[in-house]
């Protein structure tokens, strides 16, 4: 069996290449997988196809790859307002975007994750969304043919796992309900790492199909 | 200049309600014991100004059911955030879900009723609300598609007319689109507007206001039912 738990980050992404397509959990500024961006930026990959909701706040989560200029291609639905670094990169055109509505982001995703072909929506019908989508009457409603979003690596944030024994992480309240859950699920590789340096947790990497994630927290 | 631009400048000096009035008056809106998402703007002020005699259960669509008030300092948690990414509280009984149930909700409708921000709504309904045509950088849609295409009741809380004092009430929008005859309901610093099959209907002006003076600063036309009442904030 493959080797889950590392002792550090570097040796994590070590075999992620270049022009990989990446899938990020994390909404905003919460519970994006800064350690394991930061172990890409050390690395310096590039040509970067990069699926996650925002790009970056300043410097934070995907900003620094942004200013690396690591990623050229991103799907989000909501670059945020202090993507300055994505902002410049796409006004340069050195990054192109495709923006989708964020429930549409997940829902294909997770298409992807459960062996789906696409899927029909009135979401985005008559917008910008829908160019070039096929389009059909179904149920008396106008719909869009969404298709799945595919990825070869899911970076995820836990809050603590059982890295020795299994492959288990858990999250915590809004951290992880981002997209993690939903992003892991695809036949990716799904590399997790914990969000403090120090903390017990080793750092895990998951393989698919063997992982139970971020059971549903208590408030 | 003038006569009628003369007037219409006089208007545009007019006292309005306020950003937190209009979202007072939005509150009222609310059912007791609707399932709520509030979106970016003066929706997100309405949570402060819920009448006392309701209570509602609001929706954050990174994941939450039973959003409280907003975090006070000290009691910050930033893996607790609302869709504005503020550090917010849990009502008992609150629960967190991924991002897929989150849309599930608001495509699925099962969210009684959504507010959400806009620049322009047309006489039908449509909403545009992402993007400023000819403004610096890319947009973002985020949820507001989701929410525009599934809430049961959908509301629009914006001022009456842009900084320049361009309608935001239009016969067709000229921004890009968010959802195609999506909007119930429009609150703004001037009026309470529903959109029916008709037409746009006038329910109610802001103090001192009288009809023809709201219709000179909307692009379409407003239906009046009778006598309209003055917007009553308590």
């Amino acid at each position: 069996m493959k080797k889950k738990v590392y002792s550090n980050l570097d040796e994590i992404v070590a075999d992620v290449p270049d022009g990989a397509r990446i899938m990020f959990g994390g909404f905003g500024g919460a519970g994006f997988p800064n350690n394991l961006i930061q172990a890409l930026v050390r690395k310096g990959v590039k040509n970067i196809t990069a699926i996650s909701n925002n790009c970056g706040t300043r410097d934070g989560e995907l900003g620094l790859m942004f200013k690396n200029n690591q990623i050229t291609h991103i799907i989000a639905s909501f670059p945020g307002p202090h993507a300055n670094h994505f902002q410049e990169r796409f006004a340069a055109e050195e990054v192109t975007l495709e923006l989708v509505p964020q429930g549409i982001l997940c829902e294909r995703m997770r298409a992807a994750a459960a062996g789906l072909q696409g899927f029909y929506t009135t979401v985005g019908v008559g917008t910008e969304v829908a160019e070039g989508k096929e389009e059909r009457v179904l149920e008396g409603k106008r719909c869009i043919l969404e298709k799945p979003i595919h990825a070869d690596f899911a970076f995820i944030k836990a809050h603590h796992g059982h890295g020795r024994k299994d492959d288990h992480c858990r999250s915590r309240r809004t951290r992880s309900p981002g997209f993690d859950r939903t992003g892991a699920r695809d036949d990716a590789r799904n590399l997790c790492a914990p969000y403090r340096a120090g903390e017990r947790t080793p750092l895990c990497r998951i393989a698919p199909y063997r992982r139970k994630l971020c059971s549903t927290s208590r408030a | 200049m003038p006569d009628s631009a003369v007037q219409e400048k006089a208007l545009l000096d007019k006292p309005r309600l306020t950003r937190e009035q209009i979202a007072q008056r939005a509150a009222f809106e609310l059912p007791d014991g609707a399932y709520v998402n509030l979106g970016w703007g003066i929706p997100n002020l309405i949570a402060d100004y819920l009448p006392k005699e309701i209570t509602v259960y609001f929706h954050s669509e990174n994941g939450i059911l039973g959003m409280g008030r907003r975090a006070k300092p000290g009691e910050e948690d930033y893996d607790l955030v609302d869709a504005m990414k503020v550090p917010v509280t849990l009502i008992p009984g609150a629960s967190f879900f991924n991002q897929a149930d989150a849309h599930l909700m608001t495509r699925g409708g099962h969210l009684d009723v959504a507010v959400l921000g806009g620049f322009q709504v047309s006489e039908k309904g449509n909403l545009a609300n992402w993007k400023i045509p000819g403004a610096k950088g890319s947009g973002g849609i985020g949820g507001a598609m989701d929410i525009a295409a599934g809430a049961k009741k959908l509301i629009v809380c914006m001022e009456h007319v842009t900084k320049d004092g361009a309608p935001k009430i239009v016969k067709k929008c000229t921004y890009p689109l968010t959802g195609l005859e999506c909007v119930d309901t429009i609150v703004t610093d001037l009026a309470v507007i529903d959109v029916q099959p008709q037409g746009l209907v006038l329910r109610e002006v802001a103090p001192g206001w009288i009809p023809a003076e709201v219709q000179k600063l909307t692009g379409a036309a407003l239906l009046t039912k009778g006598r309209v009442p003055e917007i009553h904030l308590r």
